[in-house]
């Protein structure tokens, strides 16, 4: 395009320019002029000289990231609770999703949709409280077991169960909202195509499995490629809510690592550092999915 | 259709002024329902007025007052300091922030010098602190400026707090010869490198008139069921075994659902340290016969596991600890299902005898009859509190004044008492306020929520527990408080500081040591690794370089023990 073109270009569509105009500011502003920040991973960051006048310090704080004694640990934990939460988490709306098309009782369908996703507007504090609650010695769960002849345990004491408990109660919060875009995905599907299918015999299941699912295989897609480039990265608010000493073997990730030593012992250009690592490794990982399914099943984000 | 909508929209707008009102008179019948709000209310306009109607005669310029002698007001001109300071707690209910608190307004009244208070949201304090600083967004004072990372010598080369030593000695006569009167006091507000660290809470335990500085008897310590023992037929324990025989009997026979209850979720207590220095050792580093050791790491502590695992297994200690907060804590030993709580002040005991609980401050445990403990809670006759002043202030000259004054006679007076005709109505021959009625009622039991209403609990001032606290003046509490401070306190160790780079290489090894000794300590008390592991969990920590950390504490006990030399 050469210079002449461009400005006819803008001149034409100066309208739909003007409306870009804000998108684009943000995204300068609130996200790129920010990312200078990230230099402090290669500084000795003091307050006092500011981000600009710090030391450089190189790579010493990837350093003693790698070679500190929870490295591992942290990086398992990250890894695990994201591939459970994906393995279980992901499927669930889309069965939901499925499920739901299939009821035909407007208002029996409405209000399931409803009640599945009103956890959704539930603040993560008080989701993490109802959790506790439910699962300490005397709660609810506990109750349960021990009508049931079993005995009582402090599940979130237990190692073995903050994974379970993590990714159980992420899907219980967004399984609904997680449904909303496959059901819209599901409309779109041309009506025409379950007729034949009709005429042909084919039975209900046969409809879902050789029409539905293979309707919104791209939305599933790119929404898998979304989730992969997110493996790396599990937020640290409901993981500081629910840990625990007992269950920090489990529950420690580097996100939450991050948080204790960056805000509250003040090392700022350490966990800069591993922040900085993290993004590196989720940019890795959302350019191979998106390479390998743009081979593989023809729809790619880019 | 249309009916419903229009009938939606009234209804929406209704609630939503109805919340409106309801939102304002209920701050409205919380200042009318106790007496210092409502007082505040009027004093407010009038501690405003003076500025303008007084121009003083005695002004600002002569400087350097003679202690004693406190020119007032300090400025003509009304000044504004920001001032940051964590305020929260139950004085919360009364006040919204502390320039509604009656120390400053009359303090405001007395020297034209206005307050405004930036206070963190309670539970954050950390972070919000060390995004303050690292914004660069200072307020003109900062209380508990020891929160800066690598201390307040860094702070100062940084530029981010100013010196204040030449101030001082220009400025606050008063505060000086605080400091001078006492040498113990002097190592410790003065940092290694002769640094003044600030405007820190001087204590003076002493009973009468005397403001000279001393330290406050330990305040809190391990509480018993006093009336179950009584019904028991026993003593307060003060060994192990009698210690086991109570909790023993309090399970079996008292049917107590949880016998002992931590203060923390951690599983042992690092303020007290009861039970861990039953063992000859401390709950973390500790000083033995000149010798910095870390008590984790202790033979000492393998014996202290073993006991608590113990009694874990026959559940006379809280099954759920790990996973407590002070909130279900509280509600537990207030509902009565708790026989013994390891750390508390005693206000506990008052607090308890409300609901018809009585509780009794025991001594720490010992190992036997002949062993003895060395180390307990113990008190700095500065603790810290420091209120410092950072580059960003104007006149530093007006705020140095400003603090001078917290140390004066007067000073000294409306800090601990509150305002006189106000909090109280005059001092007795003991020295104690007379307290007027809505702060005495009830035996004092809501003493505690005035507390920091009508006079300051925690800052920087001369602090005076002994005579300004009635929980002090009851025979029976303050008697628990003496048996503690009876107890030898030998392997404590003084307020050392580190410098910049030591505190870094501190929080680098120590925060990953602290969590490991965290996760062991309970898997070693629930019983999920045997104790045979104790061994490999203290190779464990050697190798993540304790002795690099114990060897910066002896440089900083060093350092520490040498400090007057550079004030001179």
């Amino acid at each position: 395009m050469t210079r002449a073109q461009i400005k006819t270009d803008i001149i034409r569509n100066k309208y739909i320019y003007i409306m870009a105009l804000p998108v684009v500011a943000y995204y300068i502003i609130f996200h790129y002029a920010p990312m200078y920040g990230a230099i402090i991973a290669f500084k000795e960051f003091n307050p006092a000289l500011g981000i600009m006048g710090s030391p450089w310090v190189g790579f010493k704080h990837f350093k003693s990231f790698f070679e500190g004694v929870y490295f591992w640990r942290l990086v398992r934990n990250t890894l695990l609770i994201s591939v459970y939460s994906l393995i279980w988490g992901f499927p669930a709306p889309i069965i939901l999703a499925l499920l739901l098309n299939e009821v035909k009782n407007k208002y029996f369908k409405r209000t399931v949709q409803t009640v599945s996703y009103l956890p959704h507007f539930i603040s993560l504090v008080v989701v993490c409280g109802i959790i506790k609650d439910f699962t300490s010695t005397d709660g609810v769960i506990n109750d349960i077991i021990e009508f049931l002849g079993g005995e009582r345990t402090n599940f979130l004491m237990i190692p073995e169960w903050f994974r379970p408990i993590y990714v159980g109660s992420g899907i219980w919060q967004e399984v609904g909202w997680g449904s909303i875009i496959y059901l819209a995905a599901i409309t779109n599907i041309d009506p025409q195509l379950y007729e034949a299918a009709t005429i042909d015999g084919a039975s209900r299941w046969k409809q879902t499995w050789h029409i539905t699912l293979p309707g919104i295989v791209p939305t599933i897609v790119i929404l898998l490629i979304l989730r992969l480039g997110g493996l790396m990265s599990v937020g640290f608010e409901k993981i500081i809510l629910l840990y625990n000493s007992a269950t920090m073997e489990t529950a420690d990730v580097i996100s939450s690592y991050v948080y204790r030593r960056g805000l509250l012992d003040f090392d700022y250009s350490f966990s800069a550092a591993v922040g900085l690592f993290n993004s590196v490794i989720n940019l890795i990982l959302i350019t191979s999915a998106n390479r390998l399914s743009r081979k593989v099943s023809e729809t790619s984000l880019w | 259709m249309k009916k419903p909508i229009k009938t939606i929209c009234f209804l929406l707008v209704f609630i939503l002024t109805v919340g409106l009102f309801s939102g304002c008179s209920g701050t409205s019948s919380d200042k009318t329902s106790n007496e210092p709000a409502t007082t505040d209310e009027q004093e407010q306009k009038p501690a405003e007025e003076p500025s303008t109607e007084q121009p003083s005669e005695e002004s600002k310029e002569d400087e350097s007052s003679e202690s004693g002698t406190f020119a007032l007001p300090i400025v003509d001109e009304p000044v504004t300091f920001t001032y940051w300071v964590p305020f929260g707690g139950t004085a919360k209910e009364i006040i919204p922030d502390l320039s509604q608190n009656e120390v400053y307004l009359e303090l405001a009244k007395l020297t034209n010098v206005k307050i405004e208070f930036i206070h963190p949201p309670e539970g954050q304090e950390t972070e919000h602190f060390n995004l303050m600083i690292s914004s660069g967004d200072l307020p003109d004072i900062i209380e508990q400026g020891e929160r800066y990372k690598g201390g307040i010598d860094k702070a100062i080369a940084d530029g981010i707090f100013i010196r204040l030593n030449e101030l001082v000695d220009k400025y606050a006569p008063n505060f000086k010869k605080v400091i001078e009167s006492n040498e113990e006091l002097k190592k410790q507000v003065y940092s290694d490198s002769g640094n003044l660290l600030g405007f820190g809470m001087i204590t003076s335990d002493v009973p009468g008139t005397s403001l000279e500085p001393t330290e406050e008897n330990p305040w809190c310590g391990p509480f018993i069921r006093k009336d179950w023992l009584d019904e028991l037929g026993m003593e307060i324990p003060t060994t192990i075994d009698e210690w086991y025989t109570a909790l023993k009997a309090f399970k079996e026979q008292k049917n107590a659902e949880i016998p002992m209850i931590w203060n923390n979720s951690i599983g042992m207590e690092p303020s007290t340290g009861a039970f861990v220095s039953a063992f000859d050792i401390g709950p973390n580093f500790f000083i033995k016969n000149g010798e910095i050791k870390y008590g984790a790491i202790e033979p000492g502590f393998k014996e202290y596991l073993q006991l608590v695992n113990k009694w874990y297994q026959e559940g006379l200690i809280d099954k759920d600890f790990p996973t407590r907060d002070s909130k279900s804590i509280d509600a537990l030993v207030m509902s009565g299902k708790v026989g013994a709580k390891l750390q508390d002040g005693t206000a506990l005991v008052l607090k308890a005898r409300a609901v018809g609980i009585e509780f009794a401050g025991a001594p720490y445990p010992k190992k036997d009859e002949n062993s003895e403990i060395h180390w307990r809670y113990k008190n700095n006759i500065c603790r810290a509190n420091y209120g410092v002043i950072t580059t960003k202030c104007k006149n530093p000259e007006v705020a140095v004044k400003w603090f001078d004054y917290h140390y004066t006679e007067e000073g000294f007076r409306l800090f601990n008492f509150g305002v006189e005709g106000k909090s109280h109505t005059g001092i007795d021959k003991l020295g104690r306020p007379q307290y007027v009625e809505y702060i005495s009622k009830n035996n004092y039991q809501d003493f505690d929520r005035y507390n920091s209403v009508f006079r300051l609990h925690n800052g920087p001032y001369l602090k005076s527990d002994l005579r300004s606290n009635p929980r002090r003046w009851m025979e029976d509490l303050e008697n628990y408080r003496n048996v503690w401070d009876k107890q030898p306190a030998d392997y404590v160790l003084p307020p050392i500081t580190l410098t910049a780079e030591e505190g870094a290489e501190y929080a680098k090894i120590m925060s990953d040591i602290e969590s490991y000794r965290n996760e062991m300590m309970l898997k070693f008390i629930m019983g999920q690794e045997p104790l045979d592991k104790f061994d490999e969990y203290v190779n464990n920590i050697k190798s993540m370089n304790i002795d690099r950390v114990i060897e910066i504490y002896k440089t900083a006990l060093d350092r520490y023990n040498k400090r007057l030399e550079k004030v001179q």
